[in-house]
C-alpha cells in the first residue's frame, strides 16, 4: 500500500518542516535567552497566528489519531469531542482574557504565579504546578502514540518490526529535543501552519472520496449489522455523553501549554476573538472523527486495520483511509501531516511543562538564577519530559489512546477551584484550595484503578446511580465541596484568614 | 448593575451550551445527509453557527470595553474641571 512516492514525500516535507523549527529561532527575532522569550514566543501573535497556535494544541494525535481510534473501537460516545471543542472556547472568551489582563499587569507566566499570589500561599502554588506538569504527561504520550501509529504505517509491508518503529520514534524524538532546544514557541508556531495545512487537503480528500465511491451509504449498512451504537448513543449513555464533553471543555483552557498559547498573544481582544472563531476550526475533528465509522465503507482499508492486532487496530483507521483512498503523494503529505500533529503538540506540551517547573518550582527552591540559567533549566526539562511521557505509553492500549488525554483532563480539572474561583474572588481559604486539590486529584486516580478493575486503562467512565459519568465530573465535584466546606469552617472558626496584601485584581 | 449588552453575550454564549447539552432533540438517525445520521451532522452544523455567535458576543464585548474606557476617561476629564 505504501510505495516509494509517500515515503519520498512524506521524507522531503519533513526535512522542510525541520527547517522551518530552525528558521523560527531567527523568526521575528528576540532573546532567546530569556524565558519569555523562548517560551511565549514573547507575546507578540495576533488573533491569526493565535489562531493556528491555538489550532495546533487542538489538531494534535488526540484529533488525528485518539479520537477516530475510539470512535471506531466504541461508537457513537466519543463523538463527544465535537461539542467539547465547541462550547469550550465560551469559557476561554470569559476566562482567558481577564487572565491575561491580570498576567500581563502583574508579570505572570504560570497559572501558578497567579495563584501564588492571589492565595499566598506558596504550597498551593507548588501544588498546582506539580498538578499542571503531571496532567501534561499522559497528554505527550498520547502524542507519541499518534507519532507510531503513522510510522507503523509507513513501515507496514516492509516487515516491520517492533525494533524498526522504537528505532525511528528514538530518532523523531531526537529531532524533536533539538527542534525544541532551539527555537521554542516560534518555530512550533511555523511547524502548526505547515501541519494544518497538509491535514485539511487530506481530510477534505478522503471524505470527498468516500462520499463518490458512495462509502457513506455502505459505511452505514456495514456499521449498522455490528453490536457496535455508531450511529446514536444508547440512552443509557446520555450522562456520560455530556459529562464527557462539559468537563472535557473545563479542562482544556487549564492545561499549562493552552495558558502558554494564549499568553503568547498579544492582547486580551485578540485572545477573545481567537477563541470566538476557533469552534470552525473544529469542523475538521468533527470530519476526522467520523473516520471512525466511514472505515465501513471503504473494504480495502478495513481489511488494512483489520491486519493489526486489536490493541492498534484503531491507531490505524485514519493511515488506512489515507493510504487506500488517496494518491501517493498525497498520502505521503497527510501522513506527514499526522506524524508532526504528534509532534509539534509534544513539543509545546513539554513546554509549557518546563516553563512551569522552572518558575513555580525550582525557582521557589533557588530563587537566585539568572534569566540565562532559568531558560537553560526550562530547556533542559523540557527534554526530560518527553521521556517521561514515554512511561504512560505502556499503560494503555494505543487503540484506547484517548483516555490518556481523559486522565490528563482528570488531573487537570483539579486546579479548576485555584484558578478559575481565583479569577472571580479571593474569598476562599487556601488550606481549604490545597485540600481540595488532593481529595479531587487522590480520588481521580482511586476511581480511574477502579473504573478498569486495576488492569490497562480502556476508559475514564465509571458506573454511578446515574449510569456511567467521566470521572473528572466526580472527582471535581468532590474537590469544591471540600473548598467550599473548608472555606466555611475556616471563616467559622477564624482561623487562617489573613488575606494577601499586595495583590490587586485591576 | 447587569446592563443589557452583558446579557446578550451571556446569552449568545450559552446558545450552543444548551442546544447540545439537550441531548434527546439530536440523538436520531433520520433526518439522514448524504448517508451520515441527524446525530453527526447536526452537531458538526454547531461549529459554524457557534462561531457565529461566539463571534457576534466578543465584536458586543469589545464594544461595551470601549465604551466603559471612554466613560472613565470622559468623567476623569470632568472631575478635573
Amino acid at each position: 500500500m505504501i510505495d516509494l512516492v509517500s515515503i519520498i514525500v512524506f521524507v522531503v516535507l519533513f526535512a522542510l518542516f525541520v527547517f522551518l523549527g530552525f528558521y523560527g529561532s531567527r523568526w521575528r527575532k528576540g532573546d532567546l535567552t530569556k524565558l519569555k522569550e523562548w517560551g511565549l514566543a514573547g507575546s507578540r501573535l495576533g488573533t491569526f497566528l493565535g489562531w493556528f497556535l491555538l489550532g495546533a494544541d487542538i489538531y494534535t494525535a488526540y484529533t488525528f489519531i485518539a479520537v477516530p481510534s475510539s470512535l471506531f473501537a466504541k461508537g457513537a460516545i466519543y463523538f463527544f469531542a465535537a461539542p467539547y471543542v465547541i462550547i469550550t472556547y465560551a469559557f476561554a472568551m470569559w476566562a482567558m482574557p481577564k487572565f491575561w489582563k491580570i498576567a500581563n499587569k502583574h508579570g505572570y507566566i504560570t497559572v501558578a504565579d497567579f495563584v501564588r499570589d492571589i492565595f499566598n500561599s506558596r504550597l498551593l502554588a507548588v501544588s498546582v504546578a506539580l498538578v499542571g506538569i503531571v496532567a501534561e504527561l499522559p497528554y505527550i504520550a498520547l502524542q507519541i502514540v499518534g507519532m507510531q501509529a503513522v510510522l507503523i504505517a509507513m513501515l507496514h509491508g516492509f516487515g516491520a518490526t517492533t525494533t524498526i518503529i522504537e528505532l525511528s520514534l528514538i530518532v523523531s524524538f531526537i529531532l524533536l529535543a533539538a527542534f525544541t532546544w532551539t527555537s521554542g514557541l516560534r518555530g512550533a508556531t511555523l511547524g502548526a501552519i505547515l501541519k494544518d495545512a497538509l491535514i485539511l487537503v487530506s481530510v477534505v480528500a478522503v471524505v470527498v472520496a468516500v462520499f463518490a465511491i458512495g462509502g457513506f451509504q455502505t459505511a452505514y449498512a456495514q456499521a449498522s449489522a455490528t453490536s457496535i451504537h455508531y450511529f446514536q448513543l444508547p440512552s443509557s449513555l446520555y450522562n456520560a455523553y455530556w459529562s464527557l464533553f462539559v468537563f472535557s471543555a473545563l479542562a482544556l483552557y487549564l492545561y499549562p501549554h493552552v495558558i502558554n498559547a494564549t499568553l503568547a498573544q498579544k492582547d486580551p481582544k485578540s485572545v477573545r476573538k481567537t477563541a470566538s472563531l476557533l469552534p470552525l476550526y473544529s469542523l475538521g475533528l468533527g470530519l476526522l472523527a467520523m473516520f471512525g465509522f466511514m472505515i465501513y465503507g471503504v473494504p480495502a482499508a478495513m481489511s488494512y486495520v483489520k491486519s493489526f492486532p486489536a490493541s492498534v487496530q484503531g491507531t490505524q483507521v485514519v493511515p488506512g483511509l489515507v493510504l487506500t483512498l488517496l494518491p501517493s503523494w498525497l498520502a505521503g503529505a497527510a501522513l506527514l501531516g499526522v506524524f508532526i500533529g504528534g509532534l509539534v503538540p509534544a513539543a509545546i506540551m513539554a513546554i509549557a511543562a518546563a516553563n512551569l517547573f522552572t518558575r513555580n518550582i525550582v525557582k521557589e527552591f533557588k530563587p537566585n538564577l539568572t534569566s540565562a540559567q532559568e531558560t537553560k533549566v526550562a530547556q533542559v526539562f523540557a527534554v526530560v519530559f518527553k521521556f517521561l511521557a514515554l512511561g504512560f505509553v505502556f499503560i494503555i492500549p494505543a487503540t484506547y489512546a484517548i483516555q490518556l488525554q481523559l486522565f490528563g483532563g482528570i488531573l487537570i480539572l483539579q486546579i479548576l477551584p485555584s484558578f478559575v474561583f481565583g479569577l472571580i474572588t479571593k474569598n476562599l481559604n487556601r488550606r481549604a484550595l490545597f485540600l481540595g486539590l488532593l481529595v479531587g486529584v487522590v480520588s481521580g486516580m482511586y476511581m480511574m484503578l477502579a473504573a478498569n478493575n486495576y488492569a490497562t486503562w480502556t476508559t475514564t467512565l465509571i458506573s454511578t446511580g446515574l449510569g456511567a459519568v467521566f470521572i473528572g465530573m466526580i472527582a471535581l465535584v468532590l474537590n469544591i465541596v471540600v473548598v467550599l466546606v473548608g472555606t466555611a469552617v475556616a471563616r467559622s472558626m477564624n482561623i487562617d484568614n489573613a488575606l494577601p496584601s499586595s495583590y490587586s485584581a485591576e | 448593575m447587569v446592563k443589557p449588552v452583558d446579557v446578550a453575550i451571556a446569552v449568545l454564549l450559552l446558545i450552543p451550551l444548551v442546544a447540545l447539552l439537550y441531548i434527546p432533540s439530536y440523538n436520531h438517525i433520520e433526518p439522514m445527509l448524504f448517508g451520515i445520521s441527524f446525530f453527526y451532522w447536526y452537531q458538526l452544523a454547531w461549529m459554524p453557527l457557534a462561531t457565529i455567535l461566539y463571534y457576534a458576543a466578543a465584536l458586543l464585548w469589545e464594544g461595551k470595553e470601549k465604551d466603559s474606557k471612554s466613560a472613565k476617561s470622559s468623567s476623569r476629564k470632568r472631575n478635573k474641571r
